[in-house]
């Protein structure tokens, strides 16, 4: 900035600029501001503000981790839809449907002898309860 | 962090003017010195250097003069006269046109604001925009305010002057 050269206003009286010439040849008293210290500060304020984000983050982790330690795990939950289709409920399934289900309660209830005797080859060869 | 060659030219270039701009606000010049030590701070903890250095360091000095001004006006104020006389604001030396002083007694006696651009324009070297920029202003108000403050002072001088000439010859 210094060597940058400054606009002069033009409705400046001569002795005006005389008087702006005098006063810019003074100089500023010496700052006694270091540097060096500038920058240290500057370097720990830097450290100081990350030391406090990791704190931070560090304690937010801590916090987390008690409360899952703390805190009764619920129990597990059921699984909301069984492996084995529910019967239909009521009257109106197809004969089909009920025949099917009827056999499908016999099988589960005795096992595989409960089907019936065009089936029986298949439960000769199947030993599903390790008969 | 800025690169510190470019903070170090900034220091250099600005320092010793911002403090004397800071002492515009601040007449301890501990204070001011400590205003513009953090601003230095500040700049150096910036990611990216500010696209017009100059200006920023100037407002950022007089922000913090003013709030450290309003802070410890009172104190201040009991202490402002003693103390200002023990440190002047510029550096006396053999080729000066004007005593030094001097000037520093007649811009004290301007109000802050004319005060305060004569400072940005002759110590800091700002053009009347950057003024404007610093000081929250319009250029013809930065204008008019230096404008104002030239003649001010050089009939302070003036008067001065014609004092010290009636003392030293009583009789003419």
């Amino acid at each position: 900035m210094p060597s940058q050269r400054i606009e002069q206003p033009d409705d400046l009286s001569g002795e005006d600029r005389e008087l702006e010439a005098a006063l810019s040849g003074l100089r500023p008293a010496a700052s006694q501001v270091d540097a060096l210290a500038c920058a240290f500060d500057a370097g720990q304020t830097r450290a100081a503000r990350a030391l406090r984000f990791w704190r931070g983050a560090s304690g937010l982790l801590a916090a987390m981790l008690a409360v899952a330690i703390v805190l009764p795990v619920p129990p597990a939950r059921r699984a909301s839809s069984s492996s084995v289709a529910e019967r239909p409920s009521g009257s109106n399934a197809p004969a089909e449907l009920a025949a099917y289900y009827a056999i499908r309660d016999d099988v589960m209830n005795r096992g595989p002898d409960a089907l019936p005797a065009a089936l029986g080859h298949v439960s000769n060869s199947l030993d599903v309860r390790g008969r | 962090m800025i690169d510190s060659r470019l903070v170090s030219g900034f220091f250099d270039a600005h320092a010793a003017a911002l403090v004397l701009y800071a002492r515009q606000f601040l007449p301890e010049k501990v204070t001011a010195q400590d205003v513009v030590h953090d601003v230095f701070v500040r700049l150096i903890a910036l990611d990216r250097a500010p696209d017009d250095p100059a200006a920023w360091l100037f407002r950022a000095v007089r922000n913090a003069a003013i709030s450290e001004a309003r802070s410890t006006w009172r104190r201040r104020r009991r202490e402002a006269h003693v103390r200002d006389q023990r440190a002047g604001w510029f550096q006396p030396q053999p080729g000066d046109l004007i005593d030094a002083a001097d000037a520093q007694e007649a811009l004290q006696a301007l109000d802050p604001p004319l005060r305060e651009a004569v400072a940005l324009r002759l110590w800091a070297q700002m053009g009347f925009q950057q003024i404007a920029d610093v000081t929250g202003t319009s250029v013809s108000t930065a204008h008019d305010r230096y404008r104002s403050a030239l003649s001010a002072i050089r009939r302070m001088l003036e008067v001065k002057r014609c004092r010290a000439n009636e003392s030293n010859n009583p009789m003419t």
